[in-house]
């Protein structure tokens, strides 16, 4: 009887002690980071999500970006991967006013959602903006000439 | 730690669980009932070793499992995961029962609850091939 006793407590510590070492094990997916860059009138962002495998059965297959209360999501097939364990995504997020900030979310088949990543868009002057200044230095340029012609 | 080097790291864990379950077996073909059951003994604490920081970390974070419960991942997970729990507790319970005694007695009249728990086992060992397959290599 004393010998199952000892037993029985030595295996109970066994699995405290083995429950309480937390292993560091995730398969879910991380958003590594996120890069803004304008393209004609649009923002888009460029994606870099951690997810292994990346297999046919087990794969990262939406990208969800949230800016304010609106959530459009990008769905995506099986990526190859770096040797990082990485991938990149292009996300065309439309014209884009101030500097909003956006949640990036990747989700995988299996494991389901990753973590948010979470960041600002920076302002990105737009083609019309651009011309109007274009136009506006033009103007003084050509006032500044007519000016010193006038005064010769 | 990568996931795709713990998947490999507790298949490899549980191919030699497999192997000392055979090595255990010939024991007891050879009639070497003490060296049968402490090799049996050492399976049982690496297979708890293997289920409680490789394979429960994994279940809990497949989502698919909550979400798609009738998907054939899910069925597969949820089969391996309950046959491995009946089949940790069963393997428990003999070890515990035996209490390293080297007179064979006791364990005569397990016989057939040895032979059950093997048989569970061994499905479930192949269960979680198939699942590893799927989860990372299919």
């Amino acid at each position: 009887m004393n010998k199952l006793l000892t037993i029985t407590v030595c295996a109970i510590l066994t699995l405290l002690s083995v429950v309480f070492a937390k292993p560091a094990f995730a398969v879910v997916p991380e958003v590594r980071n996120v890069i803004p860059y304008p393209v004609d009138v649009s923002t888009y962002l460029n994606v870099t999500v951690y997810h292994t495998p990346e297999i046919p059965s087990h794969y990262v297959n939406v990208i969800m970006v949230t800016l304010d209360t609106n959530s459009t999501s990008l769905t995506i097939d099986v990526q190859p991967l770096k040797s990082d364990d990485t991938f990149n995504i292009q996300y065309d997020m439309g014209p884009i006013s101030g500097t909003p900030t956006i949640h990036v979310e990747a989700h995988c088949l299996i494991n389901g959602w990753s973590a948010e990543w979470i960041g600002p868009i920076p302002e990105y002057p737009t083609p019309a903006l651009l011309t109007m200044l274009f136009a506006l230095s033009t103007t003084i340029l050509v006032f500044h000439r007519v000016k010193r012609r006038i005064r010769k | 730690m990568n996931p795709l080097f713990s998947g490999q790291a507790n298949l490899a864990f549980q191919i030699v669980i497999l192997i000392l379950l055979f090595v255990s077996l010939s024991l007891k073909q050879r009639r070497k009932y003490l060296a049968h059951g402490m090799t049996m003994s050492i399976a049982v604490v690496l297979n708890a070793l293997s289920f409680l920081l490789m394979m429960l970390p994994s279940l809990l974070n497949m989502e698919i499992v909550k979400t798609e419960p009738f998907r054939s991942v899910s069925i597969a997970a949820i089969a391996h995961a309950s046959l491995g729990v009946v089949t940790v507790v069963f393997t428990f319970w003999l070890v515990a029962s035996w209490h390293f005694q080297s007179s064979t007695q006791n364990c005569a009249r397990r016989k057939k609850m040895m032979r059950t728990t093997l048989t569970l086992w061994l499905i479930v060992l192949l269960l979680g091939f198939a699942l590893y397959y799927f989860l990372y290599a299919y």
